[in-house]
């Protein structure tokens, strides 16, 4: 799929041949697609917080549910407030 | 929408849900619909292939799991496998659905009279036509031929097939009247008595109104002159006259009388198609002083389909039984009746005019004066008249 060609361009040209890259998409306001994450640090109706390589993303709003976890995606869905990056200290983009 | 693949929902117990599920994922596990309930207690989803390492994981862990159902067609298919019986009745249904209409299990008879249907169905069955017999097999021609050919008095006879039911519709030939060989006949009186009414519609009439008449006499005569020719032929009317008959009639003064009700029984036998199962060990046969009752349960499949098997109850009650003298007044009643029942079966058709009786005990005699028909035919040998049957009407 030409979405995968994309995101496989991006994670070749990041520079990093350490792993595969965390990879977060918003669909709309009701399910956000966390990829490569490393475990959920917090787990709550308005908050979840899931620990990806550079920190930890923090997505929050109301009626939130996990409703799909492997070990490489997991899927949160109910109404998105907001996703943002917390990154650990320091560091730019590898 | 159903899942193909099993799933098990589950609801597990820790006090760090986050590190929880974050291990359980780890392992391999695939989760889904994690949702809270409170800050220790979530509800998920889990693979059913994965939960046995799960479970093990959880337990190592210290978390409290609880298992709260199954879903997926796999889930269905174990629950309906705890109801053997169900299934095994689920299958023999639609075994039955599919194999009954594929055989014949009622046969059924249309259209005969006098010819008993027990001889047809009897010949019927060594034709291929019984129960149990396989639909495809029943040949319509070849059956016709064979009944036709084993039951003389059948004119046609077709069988059909509906469903489980094979209707056997047969026409009996029609029975012409024997004519004799002379055709000439007369109509004489079979008794005597005084003419009433003649009503000749073929032959010339010997007989009047008023006229007394012994019996042997022609009434109506198959000859008739028709001014220098004889026409012969078969004499054809009615003659009602005035009769007298007599009648004693007798019974006996001691009867056997029902008494007192004693018990009953029940009995029950098994009607399997022509076949009868007796689940009791007598003859079946009874005395008088024994009332009998029968009732028949039929089995009949969802449709109307009914199965060629019945269950027969039948409800025996004993009454005590002895001889006993009779009221004459009630024999009276019972001998008039009889009478007149046996005189009117005695005439070939007619009335009872009028009766004096003298009855006495346990016996009645009685003088009937009946209007009736006494015409009665007799055939004539064939006679010469002017050469041989000489004017004889074919």
């Amino acid at each position: 799929m030409e979405r995968d060609v994309i995101w496989k361009k991006f994670r070749n040209n990041s520079g990093s041949g350490a792993g595969p890259q965390p990879l977060v998409e918003l669909f709309g306001e009701r399910r956000v697609l966390l990829e490569h994450h490393q475990g959920v640090l917090a787990y709550g109706k308005q908050e979840v917080r899931i620990k990806v390589r550079y920190g930890q993303v923090r997505v929050w709003g109301t009626g939130l549910c996990l409703s799909r976890m492997t070990a490489e995606q997991l899927v949160v869905c109910g109404h998105i407030g907001g996703v943002e990056l917390l990154r650990n200290g320091g560091g730019g983009c590898e | 929408m159903v899942a193909v693949n099993e799933w098990t929902e589950l609801e597990v117990t820790s006090a760090d849900i986050p590190a929880a599920v974050s291990e359980y994922v780890r392992s391999g596990a695939e989760l889904a619909d994690i949702q809270e309930v409170d800050g220790l207690r979530i509800l998920v989803t889990v693979r059913s292939a994965d939960l046995p390492g799960l479970l093990a994981l959880a337990g190592k862990r210290g978390d409290g799991t609880k298992i709260l159902g199954r879903r997926g067609y796999a889930g269905i298919l174990r629950r309906l496998g705890r109801h053997p019986v169900l299934i095994i009745g689920v299958l023999f249904l639609l075994f039955l659905t599919a194999f009954l209409p594929t055989r014949v299990l009622f046969v059924e008879v249309r259209g005969n009279e006098n010819i008993p249907a027990r001889r047809i169905l009897e010949q019927a069955a060594q034709c291929g036509v019984y129960f149990g017999a396989d639909r495809g097999s029943v040949r319509s021609e070849r059956t016709k031929n064979a009944l036709l050919e084993a039951i003389p008095e059948l004119q046609w006879a077709g069988i059909n097939t509906q469903g489980c039911l094979a209707v056997i519709t047969v026409e009996e030939r029609q029975i012409q009247s024997r004519e004799p060989e002379s055709g000439i006949c007369s109509l004489v009186a079979s008794r005597d008595g005084v003419i009433r009414q003649v009503t000749a519609l073929r032959g010339t009439a010997l007989c009047a109104p008023g006229q007394s008449v012994r019996a042997g006499e022609v009434l109506i005569s198959g000859y008739t002159n028709c001014g220098g020719v004889l026409l012969a032929q078969g004499a054809e009317g009615e003659v009602f006259a005035e009769t007298r008959r007599s009648l004693r009639a007798v019974t006996g003064a001691q009867w056997v009388l029902r008494g007192d009700f004693q018990g009953s029984e029940t009995k029950i036998s098994l009607i399997l198609g022509k076949n009868r199962i007796n689940f009791y060990e007598d003859s079946g046969i009874l005395d008088a002083s024994c009332v009998k009752m029968y009732t028949e349960y039929y089995m009949t499949l969802p449709g109307g389909f009914r199965l060629p098997l019945v269950l027969n109850v039948e409800r025996r009650l004993y009454y005590g039984a002895a001889p006993g003298e009779v009221d004459p007044g009630r024999t009276d009643r019972i001998l008039e009746e009889g009478s007149e029942a046996y005189l009117l079966e005695q005439m070939i058709g007619g009335q009872i005019l009028e009766e004096a009786s003298v009855p006495g005990e346990y016996q009645r005699y009685t003088e009937y004066i009946c209007l009736e028909m006494i015409g009665q035919i007799r055939y004539e040998e064939n006679t010469e008249i002017y050469g041989e049957n000489y004017g004889t009407n074919r």
